[in-house]
């Protein structure tokens, strides 16, 4: 008399094993697939809204960042703007002493560039 | 018979992966945590900066600002498109009236917009042009009740009736935009009649603008700053490559930290010396040994890894997403959503994938090769 009557089980866990790898298999093929398709399928679709937009209003900067930073303005910030009297971005004055003091054996510095 | 053995060692390595589920787990996902993590960074600088690359491939060519010692100034319309017009290689000139101006929800940027603006192609026909006493706003502006307040310092405000919206899609060109008639543009922005925030300029051949720089600056007769197409968009890749590097070099440690692990797990697994002596001293062949070791770490790392990257490009380029806008560019309030190109992700993704599979792979291989070269009696005896 068996002790497990019915169908025959294995007890080696290849059967387990056989679907661990089938889903392991399938699982990758899924998340490459996903990704390729969307990737190649959607490529080049997204700018063509904006795009649309910054030709027709001439726009030379994107609205990535908010308005009245300096990375709205066309090539950044003008190094000739100091950035403290940006009231969207206060900072407080750099100390330049060491700058303008030379430490022991170093040339004083005669042109500070921004 | 080559292909049956290799069949039947990949069954035993999904086997060994069931005996101890825990670790197969463990690992799984702290590679598919790092391999997000880095594929989330990377991917992010790379579709920003292509992104805003491929946008503002149709902006202006060159863009001329007047300076003064107080920053910008407005240009004199007239005399400097004149003196623009006699420089050869120049196609176009345009005045453009724009700038900063306040509203109660924060800053926004007015776009004056003449005639010869097409609106239309922007929203498929449905964007009215800005008539005067109107406007169009980006996707990130809400009117309260149909109408806009538009205020720029001590002037007084000025009120607008909304009279369109961009599209969601166009919200990484406008989405803070208020676009105006130009004589409105210019009374908010405090611009007198006759004079523009800059001049938008085309050239004949693209690649001469960059040499035609000096010889506008020369011809006009107040100092200028001019911007090419190239320098605009470089400026976007530079900042978010610097705030992206930073962002990595926060998630260093925690990335380190997991890699350790993972390597000390399948070091720990390949030298389960009794189970490879057994294995030896059943019959098995070196090789066999090596490739079951092997196998079971890709087993366990592939799949981790591909869900890695893809969480990662899902979490970048999911359409409208807006953490993206926060972390890297300082938005308080709602963020725009990015609707990022995915054109070249595939190879930014091949490049984290290899980065994470091979060292892993190879921390793997090297203790297996060490375990199934040795004497199958030694290992029985000091196996664990």
């Amino acid at each position: 008399m068996e002790a497990f009557p019915g169908k025959r089980r294995s007890k080696d866990r290849f059967d387990a094993a056989r679907v661990l790898f089938r889903a392991a298999f399938l699982l990758s093929v899924l998340a490459a697939g996903a990704v390729c398709a969307d990737a190649l399928l959607r490529a080049g679709a997204p700018v063509e809204a904006p795009k649309a937009a910054v030709s027709a209003l001439h726009l030379s900067s994107l609205a990535l960042v908010p308005s009245g930073r300096p990375l709205r303005l066309p090539g950044g910030a003008r190094t000739g703007v100091d950035l403290r009297h940006d009231f969207f971005l206060p900072r407080p004055a750099p100390d330049l002493s060491g700058l303008l003091l030379p430490t022991h054996g170093q040339d004083p510095i005669l042109e500070q560039h921004r | 018979m080559k292909r049956y053995r290799v069949e039947n060692v990949v069954l035993w390595a999904a086997r060994e992966i069931l005996r101890r589920p825990s670790d197969a787990v463990m690992t799984g996902i702290c590679l598919a945590v790092v391999t997000a993590m880095m594929a989330t960074v990377l991917l992010l600088s790379h579709a920003v900066s292509d992104t805003a690359g491929r946008i503002l491939s149709v902006s202006p060519a060159l863009v001329v600002r007047r300076i003064d010692a107080g920053g910008w100034a407005p240009i004199p319309v007239d005399e400097g498109m004149l003196r623009v017009r006699t420089v050869p290689g120049v196609l176009t000139v345009r005045p453009r009236i724009w700038g900063a101006a306040r509203t109660e929800q924060g800053p926004v940027t007015v776009v004056g917009a003449g005639s010869d603006f097409q609106l239309a192609a922007v929203g498929g026909g449905k964007i009215p042009h800005p008539e005067p006493g109107r406007a169009v706003v980006g996707p990130g502006i809400d009117a309260v009740d149909g109408r806009l307040l538009i205020s720029l310092g001590a002037a007084d405000p000025l009120a607008f009736a909304v009279a369109g919206r961009l599209p969601d899609e166009t919200a990484m060109a406008t989405y803070d935009l208020v676009i105006l008639d130009p004589s409105d543009a210019a009374r908010v922005l405090g611009i007198a009649p006759g004079f523009a925030s800059d001049l938008a300029v085309e050239v004949f051949h693209a690649e001469e603008a960059e040499v035609l720089a000096p010889e506008l600056a020369q011809a006009l007769p107040w100092p200028v700053r001019i911007i090419t197409r190239a320098e605009a968009a470089k400026n976007y890749s530079g900042a978010v490559l610097r705030r992206g590097s930073l962002a990595a070099l926060a998630l260093l440690p925690a990335v380190l930290a997991v890699l350790v692990l993972v390597v000390v797990t399948v070091r720990e697994r390949a030298f389960r010396a009794k189970t490879v002596g057994l294995f030896k001293a059943l019959g098995w062949q070196t090789a066999d040994v090596f490739l079951l070791h092997l196998l079971e770490s890709a087993m366990t790392a592939i799949p981790s890894v591909l869900l890695g990257l893809a969480a990662g490009y899902g979490l970048v380029f999911s359409p409208g997403a807006s953490w993206p806008s926060r972390l890297l560019f300082g938005w308080q309030r709602q963020a725009p959503g990015l609707f990022l190109d995915p054109a070249g992700a595939l190879a930014v993704l091949a490049e984290v994938g290899a980065l994470i599979l091979i060292p892993y792979l190879a921390a793997a291989a090297g203790p297996s090769l060490r375990a199934s070269l040795a004497d199958p009696q030694d290992l029985l005896e000091e196996g664990r």
